[in-house]
């Protein structure tokens, strides 16, 4: 994967790293050069005041008072040598090294390596003085000086790697900054994913506010998609059942004038359709889990959905009990509702008296459902749940109703479990929800 | 008993009425949210049949206007919208019972009738006052001497009301409003004639005549 940060990161290091490499090389050569240029100017003023000590009779010699004491001491670094025809008149400091005369009017500059690993730079030069040729070097240990501009690079030199090491970590900050943005919308997107919120804030930087925006359309044009199809769904559904109830209804008339073979064959028939079209819309009705609908309230939708279950079984007089917390979860209501009701209903078809439904945040939803009725023999159990067969064809129902609870179910990731109740002795259904991402 | 059926559906409507009818009950019928509430308002129904995707005004918003307005008339929602949430809708709404469409007529017909048992008080799964019991299936009733006998169609409707309002004091215009459809001729004396009918299949002493007032069914020891 592409790291914009490691991109950029590599980009502004490499070249600044040239760049200061090249003025680093720039900068200490320029000084050499300055600094070289200097002494040679400075040896040069030296030879003249050497030549002006010069006495040439009756020997040629050197007015030691005219000239620096550092050319009497040995090595010191500076060092002269003058040649006047057969003489040769060199400082003490040279002791018994030499340097290079030159024998013509040019004036010459060279480096040569001195005594005690000396760098010597020569400025050397030939003049003529009353009629006679005489040669004058003059020399200066360069050393200390190099000394001195190398440590004078290595401190820039560090400066330098200094600069580069906090304009990168400049440059990550900034970044890292800068997308962090991107960040929070991930976290955004995360709450949107488990229906906590709808949508994307609109505070956003202004850089990241077109993509804030397309995401929002997006979304906005899902739920319309979503809800135009539920909507449609369920036009469809109230379209084809009133006229299959009509179908069912003329059947069922004594007088239709229908033979007793063609009503069964009607009813049966009919009987197909609605099936097919129950189960079809009520899978079709499931938001599943990315849907930011209503959520669920257990302790506002458990108690009503108690009361539809004592309202459509009032005959029995069952007691329905429960058991919730008092949060809300990031579940769309109606799928709950749809999943509950059916587990209710099943419920209720097999108690004798007795339902108890528990909710559970752990910290996943987790739901159980149990009665009092006769419960289910393990091998059917797997059964049950894989083609949504009933049992007993006595008890009134489309068997239904546990197929959808596993569609539900399966669009949520969660777990299905059948078993025996433990406390009530009858069946007891178990859906798992995964954890929140 | 008097039932107010709300559908807009012509055919599932007009089916219902010849059914319901058969069954003994006198039937209204509206096509419309508005109409049915007005209706369900101002007629004294002792149950009602609503679907709930009307023309004009949703079935919920009816249900709601009509307890709102304190009518406790019991109501069986009849509807294509099964979902489970739709229930829950239609029972905070007030309704008594959920049936989804398609149904069986049998169906409708024995929830309603047990709708009716329980808004009267009988917990019993059949309409019997002491030791009279009446057939709502076969519309015969049985009396303490084990003798069975045929009921025509006002008789049973009138027989019915009196059963599961036994031991109220009933006048006859308050019979004729629960026996007799909206549209029917009422002549309050011709149920001076059926109570007399009755009277000699179930015994003169069982119905109580309370002069000025309107009749008694006695119940066991009254």
């Amino acid at each position: 994967m592409i790291s914009l940060q490691r991109r950029l990161g590599l980009g502004i290091g490499v070249s600044l790293a040239l760049v200061l490499l090249v003025v680093w090389i720039a900068v200490g050569w320029s000084t050499r050069r300055l600094s070289e240029d200097y002494v040679a100017s400075r040896l040069e003023h030296d030879a003249e005041s050497l030549l002006g000590a010069l006495v040439l009779t009756p020997v040629p010699s050197v007015n030691p008072d005219a000239v620096s004491s550092v050319y009497r001491r040995p090595y010191s670094g500076h060092y002269y040598i003058i040649g006047v025809g057969d003489t040769t008149l060199r400082s003490r400091s040279l002791w018994d090294e030499t340097l290079p005369l030159q024998a013509s009017d040019e004036a010459r500059t060279l480096r040569m390596a001195g005594p005690q690993d000396q760098a010597l730079l020569v400025y050397t030069r030939q003049y003529t003085r009353q009629g006679r040729q005489l040669a004058i070097a003059v020399a200066e240990d360069l050393a200390p000086m190099e000394r001195s501009i190398d440590e004078f690079q290595r401190v820039i030199g560090l400066i330098f790697i200094a600069a580069i090491v906090l304009v990168l970590v400049g440059t990550r900050v900034g970044i890292r900054r800068g997308l962090a943005p991107l960040d929070d919308l991930r976290h955004e997107v995360g709450r949107i994913e488990r229906g906590e919120a709808a949508g994307l804030p609109a505070e956003v930087p202004a850089e990241v506010a077109p993509l804030v925006d397309a995401i929002n359309r997006l979304l906005r044009l899902t739920a319309q998609r979503l809800s135009r199809s539920r909507t449609a769904l369920g036009d469809l559904a109230h379209a084809l059942k009133t006229p299959l109830a009509l179908i069912l209804q003329t059947a069922e008339r004594r007088d239709s004038g229908m033979s007793a073979q063609a009503r069964e064959r009607l009813l049966s028939e009919a009987e197909r359709i609605r099936t097919l079209v129950d189960r079809e819309l009520a899978r079709a009705r499931v938001a599943g889990g990315a849907s930011p609908g209503q959520r669920f309230r257990p302790h506002e939708d458990v108690p009503a959905l108690a009361n539809v279950i004592r309202g459509l079984y009032a005959e029995r007089e069952l007691s329905v009990t429960w058991t919730v917390p008092s949060r809300s979860f990031a579940v769309d209501r109606e799928d709950l509702l749809e999943l509950l009701g059916n587990l209710l209903d099943n419920a209720a078809k097999w108690a004798r008296g007795h339902i108890h439904l528990v909710v559970e945040d752990a910290p996943a939803l987790h739901l159980v459902v149990e009665d009092d009725g006769p419960g289910c023999p393990p091998e059917k159990l797997e059964e049950i749940t894989r083609r949504g067969v009933r049992l007993d064809e006595e008890t009134p129902g489309t068997g239904l109703g546990l197929s959808i609870v596993r569609s539900i179910v399966a669009d949520y990731g969660g777990q299905l479990t059948l078993g025996r109740s433990e406390t009530l002795g009858g069946l007891q259904v178990e859906v798992r929800f995964p954890n929140p991402a | 008993m008097r039932v107010l059926v709300v559908e807009d559906d012509a055919g599932l409507r007009d089916g219902l009425k010849q059914a319901l009818n058969a069954a003994g009950y006198a039937v209204d019928t509206a096509d419309n949210g508005v109409d049915g509430e007005a209706l369900g308002q101002v007629e004294p129904y002792d149950a009602i049949v609503l679907d709930l995707g009307l023309p004009r005004r949703n079935g919920i918003d009816v249900l709601k206007a009509w307890r709102a307005r304190g009518n406790a008339a019991p109501v069986i929602i009849l509807t294509a919208r099964d979902a489970w949430h739709e229930k829950v809708a239609g029972f905070q709404a007030g309704c008594d019972d959920y049936l989804a469409k398609p149904f069986h007529v049998e169906e409708l017909l024995a929830r309603l009738s047990a709708l009716l048992r329980r808004a009267s008080g009988q917990l019993r799964a059949e309409v019997a006052v002491g030791d009279i019991a009446l057939d709502e299936e076969r519309q015969t009733v049985t009396t303490a001497d084990g003798k069975t006998h045929q009921l025509t169609g006002t008789e049973f409707r009138l027989l019915r009301y009196f059963m599961l309002n036994a031991g109220k004091l009933l006048s006859k215009s308050r019979l004729t409003e629960h026996v007799y459809e909206y549209d029917d001729d009422r002549d309050s004396n011709v149920i001076e004639v059926y109570v007399n009918r009755l009277r000699q299949k179930l015994g003169r002493e069982r119905i109580e005549t309370r002069r000025g007032q309107g009749y008694i069914f006695r119940k066991p020891g009254q």
